[in-house]
């Protein structure tokens, strides 16, 4: 549904087109002359504009001319609509700034259907990505990875991104990212009623690189107890305010009332080291995942950390656990430090191998 | 499909909005015509002044332009060259409306600053006399007009339906066949 703005002084042909438009599925706004016309326009801000030319006080040119002068409608689709309806007329619509000329002769149809085909396009459905991080195994950098994605894809694809810190107490992407939060997840999940975008979003402490978090609990009584059909219900909430969702997700939310909520998720990031102890974790998760009844096309396996010396081949990984491995990101000195400053890797150091990794990752989980 | 020009509310008086053309204006206007149309008012040997409202003025020489407005104006019948209408419907005698077996010629003709063509449709045998007669019709229609100003090529004028003013007509001529 648009506004349009009619500008007439016939009062029968304001009712008529009003009609026909509202019979279309628009609402309409009136105004019997230019300067009436241009109130409208400041007040209501219409998404298209049907004006006659020969009105009293100002013609439909002038009004033309004003409208195109002014910086908030500069392009605003103008239609003139009038019984002057010879070439020389359309010509001098035209260069007065209308976007189109028709004349009053035309059946209100053919009007409803040339302001349909010059309405701006409703915004397109936000291709909108749900991405969880998750390891069965502490330490393998599961944090550090989701925020920096979420930095990687905020920049790159110049993106709304949000992170959401799932950890029941104690997450550390606020940490990393330098920050201070004063509200958590476990504020906004703790809330019975249904969630909103407008609810969550001050819950939300944005980053210097733009993204958006709503940070793990920092106290005991704010603890997060989810449930699945409020994560369910947040990932919703949050599809239209965001393009990309980063859910940093803890070992806890493996269960298996999170099904549905895991489901959502595309794709989901397993993260494992190169080592025995994740590689037992990362094929329990597997299996877990699928238990679950996550598509097996969605899953990612990344390994984190790999080292040249000492740590399990990502071949022999592959073997292990029968999937190819998505992305490997090295070990990387920087990132000890980012995360010990504050500073994100991806913004501490960009050049590193790790930051240069995790640039690829962000491409692998796009496709 | 309604068409927006025959749509009219409740009580409002019918108007009818055209060109109006002169030696050198164009005047874009409306005309309460009541339950008549336009070539009957025009007809009408009563007055010699056709009663204009909502009047937006421009030139000839740059027709697109307005260069005035005004809520009423009368326009002296004798002095338009020819009108331009958005429909047949005004242009035809009520009297006149319905009649078969009519021939439709091509015609040119000019009129001060302007030349004319279009389709003339017509009964019978014709007869310039008969036809260039203004003792009941003093504007004669023409259909799928264009207009044009010789001295500015650029600047014409086309419509469904002109009336012109037979009394301004210099020359005329008919093509044998439509």
């Amino acid at each position: 549904m648009s506004n349009v703005l009619i500008i007439d002084d016939d009062r029968d042909i304001l009712r008529l087109l009003e009609f026909a438009l509202n019979r279309a599925g628009h609402d309409v706004i009136i105004a019997s002359d230019g300067q009436q016309g241009l109130a409208e326009l400041e007040a209501r801000k219409p998404d298209l504009i049907v004006a006659d030319i020969m009105m009293p006080n100002m013609t439909g040119y002038d009004f033309c001319k004003q409208v195109r002068a002014s910086s908030g409608a500069s392009d605003i689709p103008i239609i003139i609509f009038s019984a002057r309806f010879q070439p020389v007329d359309k010509q001098t619509a035209l260069q007065a700034g209308a976007t189109d000329y028709l004349p009053k002769s035309i059946s209100p149809d053919a009007l409803v259907k040339r302001i349909e085909e010059l309405l701006p396009a409703a915004p397109a459905a936000v291709d909108h990505k749900s991405i969880g991080f998750f390891s069965l195994r502490g330490g393998t950098g599961v944090t550090s990875l989701a925020v920096n994605a979420a930095i990687a894809l905020a920049i790159t694809q110049k993106a709304k991104t949000a992170v959401v810190d799932l950890a029941p107490l104690g997450g550390h992407a606020a940490l990393l990212l330098g920050l201070r939060p004063t509200s958590s997840v476990g504020q906004v999940l703790s809330k019975n009623h249904m969630l909103t975008l407008d609810a969550i979003s001050p819950h939300f402490i944005e980053h210097q690189s733009g993204i958006h978090l709503l940070a793990s609990p920092l106290r005991f009584e704010e603890r997060l107890a989810a449930q699945s059909s409020s994560l369910d219900q947040l990932d919703t909430v949050l599809r239209p305010g965001y393009r990309f969702t980063i859910f940093d997700l803890p070992c806890s939310a493996l269960e298996p009332q999170t099904a549905s909520f895991f489901q959502q998720l595309d794709p989901i990031v397993v993260i494992m080291s190169p080592d025995v102890p994740a590689l037992q974790s990362t094929a329990l998760v597997l299996q877990c995942l699928a238990r679950l009844g996550v598509a097996d096309d969605k899953i990612r396996l990344v390994v984190n950390q790999v080292t040249s010396q000492n740590g399990l081949p990502v071949e022999t990984i592959q073997k292990a656990v029968k999937r190819p491995v998505s992305a490997k990101i090295p070990f990387e000195a920087d990132m000890i430090k980012a995360v010990n400053s504050g500073k994100p890797l991806l913004l501490s150091s960009p050049k590193s191998a790790g930051a240069a990794a995790i640039a690829r990752l962000v491409s692998i989980l796009l496709n | 499909m309604s068409k927006i020009h025959s749509f009219s509310a409740g009580s409002s008086p019918v108007r009818v909005t055209a060109d109006f053309f002169t030696d050198s204006h164009r005047f874009s206007a409306s005309v309460v015509v009541y339950k008549r149309r336009l070539v009957d008012v025009l007809a009408d040997q009563m007055t010699n002044f056709l009663d204009l409202v909502d009047v937006y003025v421009s030139r000839n020489n740059d027709p697109g332009e307005i260069v005035h407005t005004y809520e009423r104006g009368s326009l002296v019948k004798e002095e338009i060259n020819f009108i331009v209408l958005p429909t047949e419907t005004q242009a035809i005698s009520k009297e006149r409306f319905y009649s078969p077996n009519r021939t439709s010629r091509q015609i040119f003709l000019t009129v001060p600053f302007f030349e004319i063509r279009g389709l003339f449709q017509w009964m019978g045998d014709l007869d310039i006399k008969k036809l260039m007669a203004t003792d009941t019709q003093k504007f004669l229609p023409i259909l799928n007009v264009n207009a044009a100003n010789p001295f500015y090529p650029e600047v014409n004028f086309q419509g469904p339906t002109a009336l012109v003013n037979k009394a301004k007509i210099q020359t005329l001529c008919i093509s044998k066949s439509a």
